[in-house]
């Protein structure tokens, strides 16, 4: 029960390429891997182009020896290539190494040094990307911290106990991150329903991804949206009914332009910032010195000590955060804003006597 | 990820723990590679049990079990396999979320990391397909250096002494702190510490912390306190419990967002409804204010009106600047 001979044949021939230090060709691999000895030789070297594919997409480094189009060519794996270096960790009581492999094949490898502070965030960055709900990268992550631990004792190991991100409501579905992931790494196209929450108005949309990012608490997908000619984020709670073009599997349905960094995009700013209307700098004064002012300052550019400046593409938003600083920061120019903000405050107190 | 996939990646974790001892405890390593007894046994079998092997064949690993004891030989699979690049990036991915918080040091040691880590990956022909495909970041909540002085607080279980502007006052008061959590919701940071000038647990926005020193101070961690609470979503209200009740109307125009945030049902009229402890009235007034109009206080009555007060001497202020 539970036999793979799949899986046979991927150790056995790991096994074979680790033990040559030159390599092998695929005739000599017929006779080290038992698995290729039976059947045709086309039927064979299909099984084996197959296994060589899935086991790099593993992260197993098979090299292939010879002159580009050479029809029987070597094929090679490295143990420096595929064993992980000795990672030995630097603290305050000296250096901390593990105990090292003396047999052929595993003197050569090398050593790699952290520092202890940075073994502790490693630890760190491992939960952190546990924490935002994507399970292919929850996955990889442990994976990774798995292999470290092979070396690094659990203390250094052991993330900060405490912190934690607590996950938005309206969570992006695992289930469609793992989808997006695949495409974004296949590079295919991707229709879904789409919920515009300014427009109150759900449409389908097809769509080239660029990347997801987590900003702010909620995932995005980047991409661009061929019918409307530009890129855009998409949230991805969002989403419904998230398909994946399944057409020409092999093929890639498009490029992610050079010029496009998901970086930029990722990077977290106030309402006010987003947009495309044309940035107008707001100049404000605090009036007051509290708690709501200090953080209010820092999303500014100081300009006096009790002036700051903002640069606001969408008025509303803007308008709307000055109000709920309740008279501690107001607005001096331009003039316009100006006026908006206190026609703002006329309008609302006029409601809020209203109800009373 | 496929069968074979998943078994072999748990294989290349499992066979270098045989480096130092060939024999071990099939309980323990189970528990250890936190998989089920089932699958590492099934694991194991599907790569040892072999049919019409051909003469002379060596099998690159052998299996033995007796009981809970189970003996590898596997002379090629000694040392785990590199990091993969998919690897590398869910790790860079946290890396990131980490630096984009951090504090000039803190950045400089992250760099550095991520520089080692390359070093422990296995290259690939088509590596570059998983390059700048994920990023993130928190919204930016107070100064650095005061997140990585509570990191070290939790870490070494120590006092922390801060510098806490409350909301209403113009200069910060200090306090001595046992950290407890580090929380990020909805946008903020939150530390949540046994305040020791209050003798009581206190929930400190932390972009309001204007400083923190980490004292020679060890403490034991908070005793007794109910842990689950503490993960609630309503952790700016942490100790409101005793605190009447604020019941604020959004309006039908802005309600979907807040519905989407706060995970409440629409009304029949398109309004939402919420309800939480006032612990701060003039966190709820300012709260009320950034949706105008659109936002309603219900209950308590002189908080409506304390909110009208506020509006009147703006507009009186608006006035008068004219």
């Amino acid at each position: 029960m539970g036999v793979s001979p799949k899986l046979q044949r991927w150790i056995d021939l790991m096994a074979a390429l680790l033990d040559r230090r030159y390599g092998l060709s695929l005739a000599e691999l017929r006779i080290e891997v038992p698995g290729y000895r039976a059947g045709r030789p086309e039927s064979v070297r299909r099984t084996f182009e197959r296994d060589k594919d899935e086991l790099r997409r593993l992260g197993v480094p098979i090299d292939i020896v010879g002159r580009p189009g050479d029809p029987d060519p070597r094929y090679r794996l490295a143990g420096d290539r595929f064993y992980l270096p000795y990672l030995v960790v630097a603290g305050e009581r000296g250096l901390v190494r593990p105990r090292r492999i003396d047999r052929d094949g595993y003197r050569a490898i090398a050593e790699c040094e952290f520092d202890d502070e940075a073994v502790a965030l490693l630890a760190d960055a491992a939960r952190r990307v546990s924490e935002i709900g994507d399970p292919m990268l929850v996955a990889y992550a442990q994976s990774a911290v798995r292999k470290l631990a092979t070396d690094i004792a659990p203390e250094f190991l052991a993330p900060t106990q405490g912190v934690r991100v607590l996950p938005a409501i309206a969570r992006a579905s695992p289930e469609h991150l793992e989808v997006l992931g695949a495409a974004l790494l296949h590079r295919k196209q991707a229709s879904f329903t789409y919920y515009g929450i300014e427009r109150d108005e759900t449409e389908r949309r097809t769509v080239l991804p660029y990347g997801l990012a987590f900003t702010s608490g909620h995932w995005y997908l980047h991409a661009l949206d061929p019918a409307r000619g530009e890129i855009r984020g998409f949230r991805v709670s969002r989403m419904r009914e998230l398909s994946v073009n399944a057409r020409a599997p092999g093929t890639q349905d498009y490029e992610i332009p050079a010029t496009f960094s998901l970086a930029d995009r990722a990077a977290p700013r106030p309402a006010w910032e987003l947009g495309e209307e044309a940035p107008v700098e707001v100049l404000v004064r605090f009036e007051q010195t509290n708690g709501y002012t200090t953080v209010a300052r820092r999303l500014g550019q100081r300009r006096e000590a009790d002036m700051a400046c903002y640069s606001v593409r969408r008025r509303e938003p803007f308008l709307r955060w000055l109000l709920a600083l309740a008279g501690d920061v107001v607005p001096l120019s331009p003039p316009d804003m100006v006026r908006e903000y206190h026609a703002l405050v006329q309008r609302t107190l006029k409601a809020g006597r209203a109800v009373a | 990820m496929s069968t074979a996939a998943g078994r072999f990646q748990r294989l290349m974790l499992t066979l270098p723990r045989f480096a130092a001892e060939r024999t071990q405890s099939l309980s323990k390593l189970a528990e250890s590679l936190e998989v089920t007894q089932e699958v590492l046994l099934t694991d194991l079998q599907s790569i040892t049990d072999r049919h019409d092997l051909p003469a002379g064949f060596q099998e690159p690993v052998s299996v033995a079990i007796d009981g809970d004891s189970v003996t590898i030989d596997a002379a090629h699979f000694l040392r785990p396999m590199r990091l993969s690049q998919a690897e590398l990036a869910a790790l860079e991915l946290g890396l990131r979320l980490l630096s984009r918080d951090a504090d000039g040091e803190t950045a400089t040691l992250l760099d550095t990391l991520r520089t080692r880590l390359q070093q422990c990956i296995a290259r690939l022909p088509r590596d570059e397909v998983y390059e700048g495909l994920r990023d993130g970041a928190l919204a930016p909540s107070g100064d650095a250096h005061v997140r990585t002085a509570i990191r070290r607080a939790l870490r070494q279980s120590r006092v922390l002494r801060i510098e806490y502007l409350r909301p209403g006052d113009s200069t910060g008061a200090s306090r001595d702190v046992r950290p407890f959590r580090l929380c990020w919701s909805n946008g903020s940071w939150y530390l949540v510490a046994w305040c020791e000038q209050a003798e009581g647990l206190r929930n400190f926005r932390v972009d309001r912390i204007c400083g923190a020193v980490l004292t020679e101070r060890r403490h034991d961690g908070p005793q007794g306190l109910d842990d689950p609470a503490l993960a609630q979503e309503a952790v700016p209200f942490l100790g409101a419990s005793s605190a009447p009740t604020l019941v604020l109307r959004y309006a039908p125009s802005i309600s979907r967002w807040i519905a989407e945030r706060d995970g409440l049902p629409l009304e029949a009229d398109g309004s939402a409804i919420r309800t939480m402890p006032l612990a701060d009235r003039a966190w709820a007034i300012r709260h009320a204010l950034q949706y105008g109009a659109e936002c309603r206080i219900i209950e308590p009555e002189d908080l409506r009106s304390e909110l009208l007060e506020t509006l009147e001497g703006m507009a009186v202020k608006g006035r008068s600047k004219k």
